[in-house]
């Protein structure tokens, strides 16, 4: 392809998302400066950031999208790995055993939501097994587990999907690798411990820095999974947005367009970060690796 | 002796230790595909009250609300595949091109790469407000090709992705064979590549297709509750505590990712399968 040719072909991609994409972000940073009010003249100001850096529901909100997405993160990066070794020897059955274990995967945030609430919900399925063990007396008995302070359902419903994907990840990353690394530090001397510690986790440190960047992104910007599971107070930013954005008070629409431009900056710059952590990381090895070859 | 005994471990160690791991394995298969069969249940169940773990009487009609003409949920099924439809359609036609040009090394690439991949990953909410907005001011809100427009931000990312794939592992060789035994253009196109590109481009507009499928707040903001799909129409039947129907239309909504995967599972190249494993995520 000529260079022309090229920039022909990469166009209607690149309008599309600098109108799309590009086009929505603008509006919603013109609406957060007050230049697209829905009654009386247009301004620019800061007022809406100003009021709602003094609204105490921000930073509530702040604090409990941190939480979701740090416990989710954490909980999905250690199914991962937990379930990569697990699953990766050779066994019988593995790829029926893979493919009831990644029922997830196809499954969309939506309905992982709505499986929480059936699964975890007051009068759900292990409340009723709780009470067919004797533990739980009534519905008002189960401890809150959707709808609670914690988001517990929220962490539950992202830490089963995320966690799978994790897990084919990390499964992927270590077919690339091989084993001829770990068979190394083994006929070395090293213990199983080891092994995991200074071979094998070293080696997917990248695509576990990676896949944590992704699933913390989503987590803190990703609407449906609060929507449904979540609580009035605290709520996640996403929600929160959504309800300042269609309150019955219109000016408030400014507001909600600074709490989404929030959101996608926060999430893209731990996206940047992981890709300049990650690009460190190598160049860190191969300067190594440089030393230790003359 | 010596020798007796490492035999005597090495046997040991190839029955016992196999067999706890494989415990293990099926336990966590269990726990990680179980949360799937209540909504089997549920979309069957006809009176299932507290605290019985299992319908004490069956019934068809979740499913037959489904299936109704005039129901909301067949005409939530219409828009679904609509918006969808669309959405791939138009994303596989940008992205044909696009995917070319992106299998090539030149210059600036992965710049490019980056942006075309970047609007996948931030989160939507400000785009689709702003969207809302912007196709308030003209006229187009509450439409199908509005809300299928707005479904592009996520799906043309992973469809360039996966058809630059397609066409990065295209060898020249075949091209310049055929141009060797005197192929013109459009025929070396149309029985050269074309075959060869069709199971990957194939792949591309279904990932599209869902990634479109399972949008939710896309929809919600800017269809303006004119264009209901099947997530916002579960979520209106988990509001309103129609648990069976809530369970059916679920049914529905997963059916096309799931045979997708199963169709594909063993087929997928292993780069396509990091991409349709982050679609799938990032897709919801």
């Amino acid at each position: 392809m000529t260079r022309v040719g090229r920039a022909i072909a990469l166009a209607p991609a690149l309008l599309v998302i600098a109108v799309l994409f590009g086009g929505g972000l603008w509006m919603a940073a013109l609406q957060s400066v007050g230049r697209l009010p829905m009654t009386g003249p247009s301004t620019t100001s800061l007022d809406a950031y100003r009021t709602l850096v003094g609204r105490p529901e921000l930073w509530a909100s702040v604090r409990f999208s941190l939480w979701i997405a740090l416990a989710s993160t954490a909980v999905a990066a250690a199914i991962g790995v937990g379930a990569a070794l697990l699953f990766r020897p050779r066994f019988r059955a593995r790829r029926v055993a893979l493919a009831l274990f990644g029922v997830a995967l196809p499954v969309p945030y939506a309905v992982a939501a709505v499986l929480v609430t059936l699964g975890l919900g007051q009068s759900g399925l292990v409340a009723r097994i709780g009470n067919a063990l004797g533990l739980i007396g009534s519905p008002a008995a189960m401890p809150a587990l959707t709808q609670d302070p914690y988001g517990f359902g929220i962490i539950v419903a992202y830490g089963w999907k995320a966690g799978v994907f994790m897990a084919f990840v990390l499964l992927g990353a270590m077919r690339r690798t091989g084993t001829l690394a770990e068979e190394a530090a083994r006929t070395l001397g090293a213990g199983r411990w080891q092994r995991l510690r200074h071979v094998t986790l070293p080696a997917l440190a990248p695509s576990l820095g990676a896949g944590s960047a992704l699933v913390f992104a989503f987590a803190f910007g990703s609407f449906e999974v609060p929507f449904l599971l979540g609580r009035r107070l605290p709520q996640a930013l996403p929600v929160l947005a959504w309800r300042s954005f269609v309150d019955i008070d219109l000016a408030r629409r400014d507001e909600a367009a600074a709490v989404g431009l929030l959101i996608a900056f926060v999430a893209a710059a731990v996206l940047l970060l992981a890709v300049g952590g990650s690009r460190l990381v190598v160049a860190h090895r191969a300067g190594a690796l440089r030393r230790a070859i003359p | 002796m010596t020798h007796v005994r490492l035999r005597i471990r090495s046997v040991s160690g190839a029955t016992q230790a196999p067999s706890r791991a494989a415990l293990l394995r099926w336990m966590v298969v269990l726990l990680f595909a179980a949360p799937i069969v209540p909504l089997l249940l549920w979309s069957v169940a006809d009176v299932w009250r507290w605290p019985s773990l299992w319908p004490s009487t069956w019934s068809a009609s979740a499913w037959q609300s489904v299936l109704d003409p005039g129901g909301r949920a067949l005409s939530a099924l219409t828009d679904s595949l609509a918006v969808s439809g669309l959405s791939a359609l138009v994303s596989m036609a940008i992205a044909l091109p696009a995917g070319r040009a992106l299998a090539e090394p030149w210059r600036g690439r992965s710049a490019v790469r980056a942006l075309v991949v970047g609007p996948a990953l931030v989160p939507p909410i400000a785009v689709a407000m702003g969207l809302q907005t912007a196709f308030a001011r003209v006229g187009l809100v509450d439409t199908i090709p509005a809300v299928a427009a707005s479904h592009l931000v996520p799906t043309l990312p992973y469809a360039t992705l996966l058809t630059a794939a397609a066409f990065g592992r295209l060898s020249p060789a075949w091209d310049d064979l055929a141009r060797s035994l005197g192929a013109g253009r459009w025929s070396r196109w149309w029985r050269v590549t074309a075959p060869m590109l069709a199971p990957t481009i194939g792949l591309a507009t279904s990932f599209a297709f869902l990634v479109s499928w399972s949008q939710y707040l896309f929809t919600l903001l800017v269809g303006g509750g004119r264009v209901v799909t099947l997530p916002l129409q579960l979520y209106a039947y988990v509001g309103a505590g129609e648990h069976a129907r809530a369970a059916a239309i679920a049914c529905v909504f997963i059916a096309p990712p799931m045979l997708l995967l199963a169709l594909l599972g063993r087929s997928l190249a292993e780069d396509d399968l990091a991409v349709g494993a982050s679609a799938a995520e990032a897709g919801g």
